[in-house]
């Protein structure tokens, strides 16, 4: 584990397990629909490398979520399939997730709820939930309910819940749409760092271009049932979003996103 | 903190705010309990004795029926059969509500039954209940059936509102996202389900027993021999009009115990995660 | 939402039959007579004590053509009509009083946390005893059970209102009395409303209630007069009528101006209808 852009309190536990890759093969998906089958895409190939940060891009109805929902095996794809490699070599991976609303239980308290999806977790003990409650900036809301906190401090709860069950690939499915503009950036920094401390791969879907460049190593566009856009950030880090390089690139990166629109 | 208080900056200035700085709660309570003190024991004053004693005449009466046993003897009978039939109303209520909460089909089928139920009087299940079992005389040992009967056909409907209510507005967000964590069945059921609808099974055991005791006294009208609603009948047939009065008073002990001793501390407690526990709403049911 | 039909099942069955309101209405009313009547017949040792859904069917039928429930109906009315007349103003006007200000909260709740406990076999038997046969006992009873009803919706009703909606007003410098006007009454109204259709069906129960213990007329009586001669049958047809009538005032009457008047507020807390 390294520890180059230290900022964050971290603790040799709370990193075991080493980042995963994600082989998503051959991959196709219809519904059935009224009419008959719609087709959401087909033949998708990627391979995202372990520790890396990628984003998926898509407009609404493009099958982002049905793209994330097959990663994380919620639904069956009609063809292909995900497989997931370990540094173990077992193919035995834990995914967290993070969602759009916090999805967190009311009446539990935070710690609770961090607890509550460490269910298999022999090694679970409350000083791991505060660790983690602690690496996400909320040491003085252990015992909180998530209804005294503010929207960013409970989408903090949701990171620092799926960390805890310390996942070699973590699931983020526009996390930071539902937030004021200054609270997102912020939760991006602190995510960025975190993500270079724990070496986690993160497949994360968004709409937002901005956010997207901010944050991956790699961009991956959706749309019209093929992956028609797969751009590498040629970026340093920490990025600033008003340099030139980010602007120029950025523009670069829409024009690709709209390159489906003229057809 | 009241909405007039909220609406006093419209007047420059308001007796209630300063009144309301002087006075704390419990000495408005106090105040409340005193006008009432008074006003009872002013009204008794003006009527012969039987017909309304004063509140100290009315507290000893009450001791002498708790002195000699008689009032643990009648108070235990009328809560064995609530006991039951709260139980019954619960598992019958409870089944309904569960499944009228998980599908279409059940809630349009059992709607007409708990609609119905609600409008069905406590008396008329009583009264069907006493002639259905032999005039009241069908018993387990000392348990009779009819007051039994009477109270769980009429609490069930009211049981089945409040579950189903519950079920129906269980947070689907917060079962993805067990699933998504792969938590087991067991552990969704009592940290999400059961938490979820914690609200509503509290007001129904809450209701379940308020209404259920109202019921289980009117069925022991015709019970014959024993129960508080027995004696109440009986005090009112023979014009003893006194003991009437000592069983309201100890009544009104056990309303307040039960009241104040149970019921309020666990809405407080129990659900302080919530920011409104809206019982108000479950009054209109 | 899906239904737990087997498959099979439901697709050689029109769907109606499991997704139409009145239809499923209808299956469910056929159950429960087919339920009673399956029952009577397999166990003969209720047939002594029991009666079969014809004979009530018969026994209603007697009822509405002897024309004697005119008289009982327009007793219990009148008992009704006073009874919740005096709960209608005294409910409300207590509910403001305890909702509006913080002292008569602090001093009254407690009254109303027990009139709403009483059993209300209590209030109808101390009815009785003050003011004997006749039709004041009914309508006392009535009012006294009802009231403390009334007024906690009507308090519950002051204490939701959204100070969102009071501070907006306020920063608009909007009169007072325009505030009470369309803010705070508008807000209470609803669950005035929803009190008042909980407490007009607990006066027609408590009337008969004290009908029965100590009245000449009305539907509690007629009861109470079946009764006494073990008429199983009998007391079944009143009950029947005074069901089918509540039925009638809550879903047919009230829960329709409730709907009409109340358009605005899309609640689902009244899904029964």
């Amino acid at each position: 584990m390294s520890s180059e852009t230290s900022q964050a309190p971290t603790d040799e536990s709370l990193t075991s397990n080493n980042a995963g890759s994600i082989h998503i093969e051959n991959l196709a998906k219809e519904f059935d629909t009224a009419e008959g089958h719609e087709q959401v895409f087909e033949d998708i190939n990627i391979d995202i490398e372990p520790e890396s940060f990628v984003c998926l891009l898509g407009k609404s109805g493009s099958g982002k979520s049905t793209m994330l929902n097959i990663v994380s095996g919620i639904l069956e794809p009609t063809e292909g399939q995900v497989r997931f490699e370990t540094a173990d070599g077992s193919g035995d991976v834990t995914l967290g997730h993070v969602f759009q609303s916090p999805r967190l239980m009311p009446w539990d308290s935070n710690l609770q709820n961090i607890e509550f999806v460490n269910e298999d977790n022999p090694d679970y003990t409350e000083e791991v939930g505060k660790q983690h409650l602690d690496l996400v900036g909320l040491s003085d809301h252990y015992h909180k309910y998530p209804g005294q906190l503010s929207g960013g401090q409970r989408q903090r709860v949701g990171i620092a819940r799926a960390l805890s069950i310390d996942p070699e690939v973590l699931l983020m499915d526009e996390p930071f749409s539902n937030l004021d503009e200054i609270t997102a950036e912020e939760l991006r920094k602190e995510l960025i760092s975190l993500w270079s401390e724990l070496n986690k791969t993160v497949f994360f879907v968004t709409h937002d271009m901005t956010e997207a460049i901010q944050l991956a190593d790699r961009l991956l566009m959706l749309g019209d049932g093929e992956i028609y856009g797969d751009l590498e950030v040629p970026l340093e880090r920490p990025r600033r979003i008003d340099s030139d390089e980010f602007l120029k690139f950025r523009q670069k990166a829409i024009d690709t996103f709209h390159s489906i629109d003229e057809d | 903190m009241s909405i007039r208080t909220q609406l006093s900056r419209y007047n420059v200035q308001l007796l209630n705010g300063d009144v309301k700085s002087l006075l704390s709660d419990s000495f408005a309570r106090m105040i409340g309990i005193g006008v009432g003190f008074v006003l009872w024991s002013l009204l008794a004053a003006q009527f012969p004795r039987e017909l309304l004693p004063t509140p100290i005449e009315t507290v000893g009466l009450a001791w002498g029926l708790v002195a000699d046993g008689t009032a643990w003897i009648h108070i235990s009978t009328t809560f064995q059969s609530l006991f039951w039939a709260f139980l019954f109303a619960m598992l019958l209520g409870g089944t309904l509500g569960v499944l009228m909460g998980l599908n279409s089909y059940s809630q349009n089928f059992f709607t007409p039954y708990v609609n119905i139920g609600l409008s069905i009087p406590g008396l008329a299940w009583a009264a069907v209940a006493f002639l259905v079992f032999s005039y009241g005389s069908i018993a387990l040992g000392t348990l009779r059936f009819a007051p039994v009967v009477a109270a769980t056909l009429t609490v069930f409907p009211y049981v089945a509102i409040n579950i189903w209510k519950g079920v129906e507005n269980i947070d689907h967000d917060l079962l993805r996202m067990a699933n998504a964590f792969s938590i087991s069945r067991r552990r969704v059921l009592w940290r999400v389900v059961l938490p979820n609808i914690a609200p509503q099974i509290f007001s129904a055991v809450r209701f379940g027993l308020a209404i259920g005791w109202k019921v289980t006294i009117i069925a022991e009208l015709f019970a014959g021999s024993a129960g508080v609603g027995y004696k109440l009948e009986h005090a009112y047939q023979v014009y003893q009009y006194e003991e009437a009065w000592a069983w309201a008073a100890v009544f009104l002990f056990i309303i307040i115990l039960i009241e104040y001793g149970v019921f309020k501390p666990i809405e407080r407690r129990a659900f302080d995660w919530r920011s409104d526990v809206e019982l108000s709403d479950i009054g209109g049911a | 939402m899906s239904t737990s039909q087997p498959r099979r099942l439901a697709n050689a069955l029109p769907d109606s039959l499991f997704t139409n309101r009145s239809v499923v209405f209808v299956e469910s009313i056929v159950a429960l007579v087919l339920v009673w009547s399956v029952v009577y017949r397999i166990l003969p040792p209720i047939q002594e004590s029991f009666v079969s859904p014809t004979e009530v069917v018969i026994a209603t039928q007697e009822l509405l053509v002897s024309m004697v429930w005119v008289e009982h109906f327009l007793a219990s009315l009148t008992h009704v009509a006073y009874g919740f007349g005096i709960a209608l103003f005294a409910g409300t006007a207590l509910g403001i009083l305890v909702g509006w200000w913080d002292f008569w909260e602090k001093a009254f709740q407690d009254y109303l946390t027990i009139g709403i406990a009483v059993p209300s076999l209590f209030v109808a038997i101390f009815s009785a005893m003050w003011f004997g046969l006749g039709a004041t006992t009914p309508a006392a009873a009535a009012a006294i059970v009802a009231t403390p009803y009334l007024a906690t919706n009507v308090y519950g009703g002051i204490n939701n209102i959204d100070n969102d909606l009071l501070k907006m007003s306020n920063a608009f410098d909007v009169s007072r009395f325009r505030v009470i006007r369309r803010v705070i009454i508008q807000s209470v109204l609803p669950d005035w409303f929803a009190g008042l259709r909980y407490a007009l069906a607990l006066s027609w129960k408590i009337a008969s209630l004290a009908e029965y213990i100590a009245a000449e007329q009305g539907i509690g009586f007629m009861i109470r007069f079946e009764m006494r001669v073990l008429d199983l049958a009998g007391v079944m047809s009143w009950v029947v009528f005074f069901t089918v009538f509540l039925l009638f005032l809550e879903y047919g009457v009230l829960a329709q101006i409730e709907k009409r008047v109340f358009a605005w507020r899309q609640n689902d807390s009244v899904g029964w209808s």
